[in-house]
């Protein structure tokens, strides 16, 4: 039998509906693939060997189901009720949810079998994975190379072929850039697009929940499972996605912003190449402006933590996770925090208090917000003038583990990702080809609930053979 | 009136509810001085007359009607779950009174 491993989700749950090969089988071959390979990769937390037999052992041929059999992975910071649910961290290294995540019940709903749990950095809180209580992720392409982050664990297990594809979470970039470092595609929809209830909270006015996966179309089948209103998380709204528009005569935008220093020149060379690309497909491409970029780092750096230090407030030792016992309620609390916690949780809990405390919120927390609003007026100017803009996802290749020690340099990995994030913005990461025989990813931004044109033109690149 | 952005971080750690060993709030004192010189960056930007973002959906007042959700109700036992420090279907916690 030819290798499941490489199948569409389609293809998967096609074969599983009429039989020709079972959701245990299925189940078998990306086992297969993770005893093979995950002691190189460390892409899991927690795989889900036996819950996941169970699961596909009940799924019958005939049965409906958009991922009938298909194996899925989750970033270990979406709950699994009666599944491990770290979010990479210590501090609740054996909670175990009693309830499952909206993005969980869609996809069970759908016929999926839930594979495991992926690693990230500690509460999302990076863009190597390093960041993790449990070990560092490798990529697939390089052993020495991180996957990228916050969703290095996903992006990896789908490059690798653990998992046909794999839930991820975005707050600044963490489904695209790690999507761009191990070459899958990753979609991070508009805000609102997808519920997040159940989720573990990093920035609640940025966190998304998106699709990894090997193609276009399988990210695209993922998000249209899990998207859509749920009235247990306010802040989400029926996705209401805009036709796609033909790309001939799409007009595509290139932010001379984005080609700043710190880009690398083979990556920035690839985007121009795609662009020229796409105008050879019939569309009208043209340079843009985006006059705040520069500021979206910064801005990203206040409301970030100013969010983390209060969403972090929860782990407080009493109901879940590290305690630290001591007769005082407030060293009983502190404690467990400062035990459970790693580096960057504490960095940012710090920072975030005090962007919030009397006498500097005004300096910074709101402040940033006010330059939030000027680069998402960036944004809509630009979409104006143009149906969607064309961007590099990440400034460099998949960096060395170890390679940025800082955390500011660290920071800097998401220079192309935060400002649309800001703006409650779609993007998508599609593979480019390759550079220095690492992948490169493209990102493709539009304006709230144009995932589908984000589709569109997505399998035009990846469709295109890309040198090296 | 831009107060000089010295990070005081016993103060903070305590407002944060967060115990730092000697060794973290030497080095987080550094790298928060070095992130927050960054973010000065951000007074550059003529903000007067801009409304601040705090989300973009554009929703307000999201209510729902005032209903028990059944489906979503733990129970006692499942609430207690995750810890081993509980009474008679409380958490337990140090005496604070």
């Amino acid at each position: 039998m030819s290798d499941i491993t490489e199948f569409s989700l389609e293809k998967i749950a096609e074969g599983v509906r009429k039989g020709d090969f079972s959701a245990v089988e299925v189940l078998q071959a990306f086992l297969g693939n993770i005893a093979e390979k995950e002691n190189d990769l460390n892409a899991f937390i927690t795989v889900n060997s036996a819950g996941a037999l169970d699961q596909a052992k009940k799924v019958k041929k005939g049965q409906k189901g958009r991922l009938l059999g298909v194996p899925i992975a989750l970033k270990d910071n979406i709950s699994t009720r009666g599944l491990r649910t770290t979010a990479g961290s210590k501090i609740i290294e054996d909670y175990i949810p009693p309830y499952n995540a909206t993005v969980v019940a869609k996809l069970l709903a759908e016929g999926a079998v839930i594979l495991g749990k992926t690693n990230m950095d500690e509460f999302a809180m990076g863009s190597s994975t390093e960041n993790s209580a449990y070990g560092v992720t490798h990529n697939p392409h390089d052993l020495a190379r991180v996957p990228g982050g916050s969703s290095g664990g996903s992006a990896a297990a789908v490059a690798a072929r653990l998992t046909p594809a794999a839930l991820g979470t975005d707050t600044g970039g963490s489904i695209k850039q790690p999507a761009a470092f191990c070459g899958v595609v990753g979609l991070r929809p508009t805000y609102g697009a997808v519920s997040r209830y159940g989720v573990i909270a990093l920035t609640s006015s940025l966190d998304q929940v998106g699709s990894l996966a090997k193609t276009v179309a399988d990210a695209r089948i993922v998000f249209e499972v899990i998207s859509g209103k749920d009235p247990y998380d306010a802040t989400s709204v029926e996705t209401v996605s805009k036709a796609p528009k033909e790309l001939k005569g799409l007009r595509i935008g290139i932010p001379k912003e984005y080609f700043s220093e710190g880009l690398d020149p083979e990556i920035a060379a690839r985007v121009k190449k795609v662009g020229e690309f796409l105008e050879k497909q019939g569309s009208a491409v043209q340079e843009v402006s985006l006059p705040h970029t520069a500021y979206g780092l910064a801005v990203y750096y206040i409301i970030t933590p100013s969010e983390v230090s209060s969403n972090l407030a929860r782990f407080d030792g009493i109901r879940y996770g590290v305690r630290v016992e001591n007769s005082s309620i407030e060293e009983l609390v502190g404690r467990s925090r400062g035990k459970g916690f790693g580096s960057e949780p504490k960095r940012r809990i710090i920072l975030g208090t005090f962007a919030l405390s009397s006498g500097y919120a005004d300096q910074y927390y709101l402040r940033a917000a006010k330059v939030r609003t000027l680069i998402a007026q960036d944004f809509a100017k630009a979409f104006e003038k143009v149906d969607l803009l064309l961007t590099p996802t990440a400034p460099t290749t998949a960096f060395k583990i170890g390679e940025k020690k800082d955390p500011l340099s660290m920071y800097l990995s998401d220079i192309f990702t935060i400002p649309a994030n800001l703006a409650g913005l779609p993007g998508l990461s599609v593979p480019a080809g390759m550079v220095q025989n690492l992948p490169v990813g493209v990102q493709l931004l539009g304006p709230k609930f144009s995932e589908n044109m984000l589709f569109e033109v997505g399998e035009v690149i990846e469709k295109e053979k890309w040198s090296s | 009136m831009a107060k000089s952005p010295k990070l005081d971080i016993d103060y903070i750690a305590s407002l944060a509810r967060l115990t730092l060993t000697p060794q973290e709030k030497k080095s987080f004192s550094q790298q928060l001085a070095d992130v927050l010189s960054q973010i000065e960056e951000l007074k550059k930007v003529d903000v007067s007359g801009v409304e601040p973002t705090f989300q973009t959906t554009g929703a307000a007042d999201v209510l729902r009607s005032d209903e028990v959700q059944k489906e979503r109700i733990l129970t006692s036992q499942e609430a207690l779950a995750n810890t081993e420090e509980k009474a008679r279907g409380h958490f337990r916690v140090p005496k604070m009174l």
